[in-house]
């Protein structure tokens, strides 16, 4: 201390707080940016719903407040009669599927003597990984009504044609549900870790049978806690663009998210605006709606000591004569979600559209590879995928560290709202998102506008993820490991930088990974904010499938499976940490 | 030196301390004892700074730290103070040198990289720890990371050096061990402390002055053997270790510091007096089990002597704990250490050398 500042001190009292004025700007600027990036573009999109007429941007000159979108959205009989009753079967199918297969395979990993687990695990993550696009394509490769390869086996052995047909309400459910699974999988096998195995023990020790246990104690207790796994992939599956759009609209399927990209590039010309605001209002409530009632089971299943975050060592039933079919299942999901896709693509890619068979060998060609190693534009998509991936995961994990960092440790009378704020992004679609961003960056006047810049913006919205990973972490971390660093003489930014960073590294790790591979598979967001400059991997997959070009679409699909594998091992990392 | 003055503390409408007062002069040691929720964390915590105070005034050697009428209060990290805390907080990420360097790293304007080195070892030799300045955090024993925790605490030389239960961490056999240690280091370094414990062995090593605390009030405040020989309630005396407390009626008083009590529902008394008494009044008699002397003939002195019969013994090992039943249906708990002679059911005597009277509490 010295001598001037401590006559200052007693000249003019006043009252300090232990931040800086260096750690407030900081604070506050970061939470200010999160509410931005999040709520800025939904009140854009609030208004544009509310402004006139629908080919205007919401405060384009000419444009004024009307009712007129909401009007003639909600008095046309198309929303009553296809979109949402295509979205509830569409969602309603897929999550009832998904669940039932994600808790079948969960429940064989964690809780069986099933052999090679690890290795089951990885299989399993891997669609997680791979963009729905690139599955989506492979899907239809492999179930097409008449060249599908699935179809051409059937015809062969059986003789029948046409069995699978992928163009169809069915189909689009079997697919959303196999690129579902893996998600539904990962809750699910962690709810069933942190259940404490001296419960089923008790009933076994009561005299009661594996299967008595199993209908009485372990159902019974795991039930509150799967009820927010539910919650959750149901979201989820609503916010689902990709095989909505690729694979349902072919079979005439009419989901809401797909329905408002229509909107914005209709079959007869002008952007419709305010009809693309409007349709995604409802829906908008609807996620916000389940994120509540998520928040609500969450804090239910909490109250059941039973089911903890601790992990424990669970004892394994003996799966015995199942143990044969149980692999067989496994097989045969890990078959048609990720290695039928694989061998599908690259065999394509290779030896051209025409099911394997030793004729066809001789077609191959490795064109298409040089094709697109010769384009300028490959080069440029994966520039972008990786940057702007790599830039929104370092914003969101900061950003996110410093929403929980402000929401644990500082006692303000705003916090929980600021959390829920946060977690609010998980409940907002996708091609929502993406159309407030982009209604929001066509009005403003500062030219990011078909950059790169766009994207990065738009993919930080996703603060969930982060924020939790970062509570979490911090929850773990002991409060006086920060206040010795205070009692040290350390300034709140010394502190940070010192102690909290350091010790939070696992967790931001996790999440930044986490959130790199979910921008590395993002497909809707770049659609809807496409630019020739702005060009990922994924959007340039889907215009070379739409333009015909199918076999550059399978190169392209082949070589982002390829560079998906290295990233599967971090995956796996991140998430043992995680979990 | 530390002076706090009417300190008070509340959280929403829960007042927690209610206006303190207390000095900790110049290289004193200085413990706040008391029971779990009485306040003494707090009022640590308030001196550190990291909890502000509701009113009241803080000073650290001369420098008024908080002062809530002229509106003070210097953050934490610009206090004069190191701190012990009860996790140890030792940061895993770092090594022991660089946990203890931590402070000198921080401190602004720079330390010179040789002289941080030369303080750090000088510190960790003090604490023994120097042979294990590259060990990783994560290795340590509980005692070493206790060791750390005090040397990051005293690099810097901190004009008052704070410890929250630096003890309640260790096993029973460690904790004594490390208590020694503790006062030695603390006394060698002569720099003023304050301590926080629940635990009263802790407090009479460790404490040259201490204050026991209860709901957010100093009880009682003075030097370790003051406060044991003659608390000033049975809440004190309880506290303190455990006590035996009879209520009685001051009866006559008799020449030689003598007075007859009358054991309400027991035996009526010759009391030996060290505190003042006056005739008539309602007091407590406290003793300690441990300074009750048991034997099989009735003794020569006539004081503070009570007939009974051993109910029960319980041996443990080092002492033999009895329960003596005198007149009234009345039980006096003994500790003894020689047991060879007492049976249960046998007749004893049981003689008080030192018998504390307290006032009684009229509610209580």
């Amino acid at each position: 201390m010295t001598q001037s500042s401590e006559r200052n001190r007693e000249r003019r009292p006043r009252r300090r707080s232990e931040l800086g004025l260096a750690a407030w700007i900081i604070i506050i600027a970061g939470t200010a940016l999160a509410i931005y990036l999040i709520a800025v573009p939904l009140l854009m999109l609030l208004f544009t719903a509310f402004r006139g007429p629908s080919d205007f941007l919401p405060f384009e000159p000419g444009a004024g407040w009307t009712l007129g979108n909401l009007i003639d959205v909600y008095t046309s009989s198309v929303l009553y009669t296809r979109i949402i009753p295509d979205t509830l079967i569409f969602a309603g199918g897929s999550v009832t599927l998904s669940f039932t297969v994600g808790f079948t395979l969960a429940w064989l990993i964690e809780r069986t003597d099933l052999p090679a687990r690890d290795t089951w695990f990885t299989l399993i993550l891997f669609p997680m990984l791979v963009p729905s696009i690139v599955l989506a394509i492979a899907w239809i490769f492999l179930m097409g009504p008449q060249a599908g390869w699935l179809n051409v086996a059937l015809e062969q052995v059986f003789g029948v044609k046409g069995v699978v047909n992928v163009f169809s309400m069915g189909g689009l459910i079997l697919c959303q549900s196999l690129a579902t699974i893996p998600f539904t999988y990962l809750l699910l096998s962690s709810a069933l870790r942190t259940m404490n195995p001296s419960l089923e023990e008790a009933s076994g020790a009561s005299g009661a049978s594996s299967l008595t246990t199993f209908r009485k104690v372990t159902v019974p207790v795991l039930l509150p806690g799967l009820l927010a796994p539910l919650i959750l992939v149901t979201l989820v599956t609503l916010e689902q663009y990709e095989l909505p759009s690729v694979i349902g609209v072919p079979a005439q399927i009419n989901v809401f998210s797909y329905r408002i990209l229509y909107e914005l590039n209709p079959a007869d010309g002008l952007p419709n605006y305010g009809g693309a605001a409007a349709v995604a209002l409802p829906f908008l409530l609807m996620g916000i709606l389940l994120l509540a009632l998520y928040n609500l089971a969450v804090r239910r299943a909490d109250k059941f000591v039973t089911v903890t975050g601790k992990a424990y060592r669970q004892r394994r039933l003996e799966l015995g004569r199942w143990k044969v079919p149980s692999m067989l299942f496994l097989s045969a999901y890990v078959l048609l979600a990720g290695i039928l896709p694989a061998l599908v693509l690259v065999w394509t890619a290779f030896f051209g559209f025409a099911p394997p068979s030793l004729a066809s060998l001789s077609s191959f060609s490795a064109e298409p590879f040089q094709r697109l190693f010769a384009s300028r534009e490959f080069w440029l998509a994966i520039r972008n995928t990786f940057f702007v991936a790599a830039a929104s995961a370092a914003i969101i994990t900061m950003l996110g560290g410093l929403v929980a960092w402000v929401v644990m440790r500082l006692k303000f009378p705003g916090r929980t709202l600021l959390d829920f704020f946060s977690f609010m992004s998980i409940g907002i679609p996708s091609v929502i998102a993406g159309l407030a961003i982009m209604l929001l960056y066509l009005t403003l006047p500062v030219g990011i506008y078909g950059t790169v810049w766009i994207l990065v913006i738009a993919y930080s919205y996703r603060l969930a993820i982060s924020t939790r990973l970062a509570k979490a972490g911090l929850l773990q971390m002991h409060k006086e490991l920060e206040e010795a660093s205070s009692a040290s003489g350390a300034t709140w930014i010394s502190t940070q930088w010192r102690v909290v960073l350091p010790l939070m590294r696992p967790a931001l790790f996790s999440s930044f990974v986490l959130l790199f591979i979910v921008g590395v598979r993002e497909f809707t967001l770049p659609l809807i904010l496409h630019s020739p400059d702005n060009v990922v991997l994924s959007v340039l997959l889907w215009r070379l499938y739409q333009n015909g070009d199918t076999i550059g679409a399978a190169a392209l699909g082949s070589l982002i499976v390829l560079l998906v594998i290295p990233i599967v091992i971090l995956a796996r990392r991140a998430l043992s940490r995680s979990s | 030196m530390l002076k706090v003055t009417k300190l008070t503390k509340s959280y929403g409408a829960v007042q927690v301390i209610h206006g303190i007062d207390f000095t900790v002069p110049e290289g004193e040691c200085y413990a706040l004892l008391g029971p779990s929720g009485c306040g003494k964390t707090t009022t640590l915590r308030c001196v550190a700074g990291l909890e502000t105070a509701s009113s009241g005034r803080i000073e650290i050697s001369g420098q008024v730290v908080s002062d809530s009428e002229r509106g003070i209060f210097v953050p934490v990290h610009e206090r004069p103070i190191g701190m012990v805390f009860q996790s140890y907080a030792i940061w895993p990420h770092l090594n022991v040198f660089e946990n203890v360097a931590y402070p000198l790293r921080v401190q602004r304007p720079r330390v010179a990289k040789s002289e941080i080195r030369e303080r750090v070892n000088s510190v960790l030799n003090t604490v023994g720890m120097l042979k294990m300045a590259d060990r990783s955090a994560t290795q340590l024993s509980g005692g070493q990371q206790q060791r750390v925790a005090l040397a990051r605490a005293l690099v810097r030389e901190p004009k008052l050096l704070l410890l929250d239960e630096p003890l309640s961490n260790l096993d029973a056999q460690l904790r004594i061990t490390m208590r020694n240690e503790l006062a030695d280091m603390i006394q060698r370094v002569g720099v003023t402390a304050l301590f926080v414990t629940h635990d009263q062995a802790e407090a009479f090593v460790l404490a040259d002055r201490m204050a026991v605390m209860n709901g957010g009030f100093i009880a009682q405040e003075g030097s370790p053997r003051e406060i044991y020989r003659i608390p000033k309630d049975p809440f004190i005396a309880e506290f303190l270790g455990s006590a035996n407390i009879l209520r009685g009626r001051v009866g006559e008083l008799a020449p030689g510091g003598r007075v007859a009590l009358h054991i309400h529902g027991g035996p009526d008394l010759t009391l030996a007096y060290e505190t003042p008494v006056s005739a008539g009044s309602e007091v407590d008699l406290v003793l300690r089990p441990e300074r009750l002397l048991l034997s099989a003939e009735k003794p020569e002195i006539d004081t503070n002597v009570f007939e009974g019969r051993i109910r029960k013994l319980s041996f443990q090992g080092n002492v033999t704990e009895c329960e003596i039943d005198i007149e009234g249906g009345l039980t006096l708990r003994a500790v003894s250490a020689l047991d060879d002679d007492l049976v249960e059911g046998m007749p004893v005597w049981v003689r008080a050398p030192h018998a504390t009277v307290i006032p009684a509490k009229q509610a209580a």
